[in-house]
């Protein structure tokens, strides 16, 4: 046992260092990363093959000590190694608070100072042998920091992975045969100038079918926002919080997927992971990460591997060694990312591109008719990293946006082409096109980036139904919204299912009644509107729920096709019911109004908490139960919440 | 063996130590509950020209104050140059901008901005005036002493400190060609502390800024003419009923209570007028005869820019 115990004792001495060198630095970098990094714990498997091989060191220069002073001398090194190496990453840690460390780290001089005062104590205490006391002790050390640095790494690996969205086969048999397939491509910041930029003869001669819209706008240059107006076609009217809108967009009534649903389309969703929540009516989805997840590995390793020596390098001559192309290779915005303590894999484009490839190798497997298929790929959105061939480094690299933008219409030119092969392009509806612009202006022909926001230029390409590959791309000069998504696919599905042959989908009206349940009524007068219809007779009536001059009802109902009527009814809401035994609105007043009233009308107060809160100042009111227009008479509890101030 | 019982126990106390800490816990809520974040933002973004340094507690005031008057929740963003705001403007990442005239009258012309509101000065009306600074202790008396001497201006796209300042001078009959030097400065700050650090022999810059240096050796030379404040602007398509109520309850700030506002920013605390677009013309006339021959967008490069 003693023998044993010896051994382990010296193994748990000699654990500090590596620990310290390798595990400790590159575990911080992890766990304040990691969601970045796809909860990729791999990436740390080089630092954990690093501390084995330093251990190895260490139990070298251990065995070999006692024969010859300079295994003493370099077992010395080894151990006073974490512990100097501890200091170097505290002091370092100090610059900008304690004046004259910065002395340390950036200068020559400075630098010069570490290695020094390693060889001078090494030199001071190697005269002795480590004596048993002291190698105890540090083997505690040892023992409490592996267990803390081990710990540390178990919970976060444990706790924390990659929200799963469930995945449910696709039932390529029960595809409804009658409906046809429809393909939906959204290109994140692809702006018109970019395609217009990519365009020659032989890319128009192969977009043959399809009508491209130069004139196309988008409604927001945020892609959340931007995307709410696609799945629902109307615009935010302040009505509500806007994450209540975007999801609104995507698992009510209003949204297109709920109507594709109720016409039994599969619904497929080829996504980045940024769409997580937004996904209730789809029946598979794929996120690019997971589509990629060998290739992320690669790239998620090697920013790391650059973040960690970032972090512990001496300023020095980081960036120089850490640019030049024998080393890191990295760029100037990789070093302006590093400075901010985080490089960022720089993988959405590049996850986009395989993912978006690994759809073309499904799409020969699956049905024919009834799908309807989503591709978001965060192409040619920045970083730039791909060539114009969509191929990559795994490395730090930089392309620029007119490659990306090439890359982009390879990825759309690879998937008509694969349509066509399949012998389902002419029966398909495809939707390309942008959720906003980019940077980038058109001055005297050429694509120069500037200073200002992002445009809402954005990229729409419509290969209507039953349109075939003859002659070549079509330019239109109509001026569009990605408004007209929903009413483009209702209208082209219910044209397909009628058999009827008519306008351009994209000029149809009064193909279906909108939805118009929780609008505002001039949201509903205008979606109304925008769909061929206008307002019928509005009737209003008190509602607790409903916000005032929201609609509670419609006539004819939501998603009946080619109506008769082309007046639609709505009940609206006039607010909720004011007068006596009835809570009024105290949100965003002052809590004085709340004691106040409450004392008029001798209620009592049931709670009310200050709380922190980073939009109410001191005494706002930022929440009460019950809510406004509820009857405050019987046993009701009175609770308010008021911002503490900051 | 003392090493295995150690082990597991300090695996057991430390482990979770460095987890990453999730959002605070929140307290229950009913159906029953409504709160403030259930309601719409709205952002207002203001021009500023360093907005690492930037404080935003002189204008929150201002924010706390819309969102107890409004069904909104008002935010206010910062950014540095008014092209910029004028971009987020047209692309909906803010729904009121703070612009200068210039600027207002390019989101005006490139897609169709119009005015909400404009702010009230100490003496409770919605002008503002370009002054011409100097150091105290400097010999010069009037415009014309100018000639030969090293002035700096603001921004190109700033309205007093370089539209109307070109202007004064003109009226003054002090030629440009005249002047020793002149140089433009990204902002009037930069102005006031190139000309009180002996840089320059006068600058122009806004009244605000002037009045805001007048403790530190600056003195005004040159008052101009009233013109027009500074709009607050949106799109032409924000709905009317949010561009009513964000119009409304500004209005509604007391001029006579401006004291009780002390920890306002200087240039809201007084309160607002109505805007318009006719309200500014005058500016539309001083630019068609500017010497640069500007009509909707005068950036007339004269001089080098720092």
């Amino acid at each position: 046992m003693n023998t044993l115990n010896r051994y382990l004792t010296l193994i748990f001495s000699l654990l500090p260092t590596p620990l310290l060198l390798f595990v400790s630095s590159a575990s911080d970098i992890y766990v304040k990363n990691q969601s970045l990094l796809q909860y990729q714990y791999q990436v740390l498997t080089p630092f954990a093959k690093l501390s084995l091989l330093t251990l190895l060191v260490g139990l070298i220069c251990s065995a070999l000590s006692r024969y010859h002073g300079v295994f003493r001398f370099l077992l010395w090194a080894y151990y006073l190694l974490g512990p100097l190496f501890l200091l170097f990453a505290f002091f370092r840690s100090l610059q900008g608070t304690l004046p004259g460390v910065e002395v340390l780290y950036t200068t020559t001089a400075g630098m010069a100072f570490w290695p020094l005062l390693l060889l001078v104590a090494t030199l001071i205490l190697s005269r002795r042998a480590l004596s048993p006391q002291v190698l105890q002790a540090v083997a505690g050390f040892g023992v409490i920091l592996f267990a803390y640095e081990g710990g540390v790494l178990f919970y976060n690996i444990w706790t924390y992975s990659s929200p799963e969205i469930p995945a449910i086969e696709t039932r390529s048999q029960t595809a409804p045969s009658d409906l046809p397939n429809i393909y939906h491509f959204i290109f994140d910041a692809y702006q018109t100038d970019l395609l217009e930029h990519t365009l020659n003869d032989e890319a128009k001669k192969q977009l043959a079918g399809f009508v491209f819209f130069p004139e196309n706008k988008a409604e927001w240059a945020s892609t959340p926002m931007s995307l709410a107006t696609i799945f629902s076609g109307r615009d935010y009217l302040y009505d509500r919080p806007s994450g209540d809108y975007i999801a609104h967009a995507f698992t009510s009534e209003a949204s297109f997927l709920y109507w594709l649903k109720s016409k039994s389309y599969q619904t497929v969703a080829y996504i980045p992971n940024a769409w997580s929540g937004r996904v209730d009516f789809f029946d598979r989805v794929v996120q690019h990460d997971d589509a990629a997840m060998d290739e992320l590995l690669l790239m998620n390793s090697e920013a790391f591997w650059n973040l960690w020596i970032y972090g512990n390098s001496p300023a020095l001559l980081r960036d120089t060694v850490m640019k030049s192309s024998w080393f890191a290779g990295l760029n100037d915005d990789d070093l302006e990312n590093l400075r901010n303590g985080r490089l960022l894999p720089a993988s959405w484009t590049v996850t986009s591109s395989i993912g978006f490839q690994r759809m073309m190798e499904e799409e020969r497997d699956l049905s024919p008719h009834g799908r309807y298929t989503l591709v978001h790929v965060i192409i040619p959105h920045y970083p730039l990293k791909l060539r114009a061939d969509c191929s990559y480094d795994v490395g730090s690299s930089k392309t620029e946006a007119i490659e990306q933008a090439h890359c982009a219409q390879k990825l759309i030119l690879d998937f008509t082409n694969l349509l066509k092969d399949l012998g389902r392009f002419d029966d398909s509806l495809i939707l390309i096109h942008g959720d906003h612009g980019g940077p980038h202006r058109t001055r005297n022909g050429e694509l120069v980036a500037t200073d200002r926001s992002r445009s809402l230029d954005s990229v729409m390409l419509v290969k209507p139904l039953g349109a075939p590959s003859e002659g070549e791309l079509e330019i239109s000069d109509l001026r569009t919204s990605i408004l007209m998504i929903p009413r483009v696919i209702v209208s082209s599905v219910a044209d397909a299912s009628s058999g009827r042959s008519t306008d351009a989908p994209w000029n149809r009206l009064r193909v279906f009644v909108p939805p118009l349940e929780g609008e505002l009524i001039e949201s509903a007068e205008l979606i109304l509107k925008r769909n061929g219809f206008s307002l019928g007779e509005v009737r209003r009536v008190e509602h607790n729920l409903y916000a005032e001059d929201a609609v509670i009802s419609q006539e004819p109902p939501a998603y009946e096709m080619d109506p008769t009527a082309n007046k639609v009814a709505v009940v609206v809401s006039s607010g909720p019911p004011v007068g006596p035994n009835l809570m009024p609105n105290f949100v965003g007043r002052d809590v004085v109004e709340v004691t106040e009233w409450l004392e008029r009308n001798q209620l009592p107060i049931s709670s009310i908490h200050e709380v922190p809160h980073a939009i109410a100042p001191k005494g706002m009111v930022v929440s009460q139960s019950p809510r406004a227009g509820f009857r405050t008479d019987g046993d009701v509890e009175f609770a308010f919440e008021v911002g503490k101030g900051n | 063996m003392t090493l295995f019982v150690l082990a597991p126990v300090a695996v057991i106390s430390l482990a979770g130590c460095k987890q990453v800490v999730g959002e605070d816990s929140t307290l229950a809520r009913s159906a029953n509950t409504v709160l403030l974040a259930d309601r719409a933002f709205f952002n207002v973004t203001f021009v500023h020209p360093d907005i690492q340094v930037i404080r935003t507690r002189y204008r929150q005031p201002l924010m706390d104050y819309l969102t107890a008057n409004t069904p909104y929740v008002g935010r206010a963003l910062f950014n540095t140059g008014s092209e910029r705001t004028l971009g987020m403007l047209e692309t909906r990442m803010t729904d009121v901008a703070d612009l200068e005239v210039v600027s207002y009258f390019d989101a005006h012309r490139k897609f169709g901005a119009v005015p909400l509101v404009r702010p009230l000065n100490r003496d409770g009306e919605p002008v503002s005036h370009s002054v011409f600074v100097t150091r105290q202790d400097s010999p010069l008396e009037n415009l014309s002493d100018l000639e030969g001497r090293s002035l700096a201006l603001g921004d190109f796209h700033s309205t007093l400190s370089n539209l109307v300042a070109r202007h004064e001078l003109i009226r003054a009959g002090v030629e440009l060609d005249a002047i020793g030097s002149i140089e433009h400065f990204d902002n009037d700050e930069a102005v006031a502390t190139a000309v009180l650090e002996g840089r320059f022999d006068a600058g122009a810059v806004a009244d605000l800024v002037a009045y805001q240096h007048q403790d530190e050796g600056l003195r005004a030379l040159h008052v101009s003419d009233p013109v027009p404040s500074a709009p607050w602007v949106v799109r032409h398509d924000l709905p009317a009923r949010v561009v009513d109520t964000i119009r409304e309850a500004p209005l509604a700030i007391d001029f006579e209570e401006a004291d009780d506002r002390a920890d306002w920013e200087e240039g809201i605390r007084y309160g607002f007028a109505p805007a318009t677009d006719a309200d500014y013309d005058p500016i539309r006339e001083i630019m068609k005869t500017s010497p640069t021959g500007c009509e909707g967008s005068c950036h007339g490069p004269i001089g080098a820019r720092r």
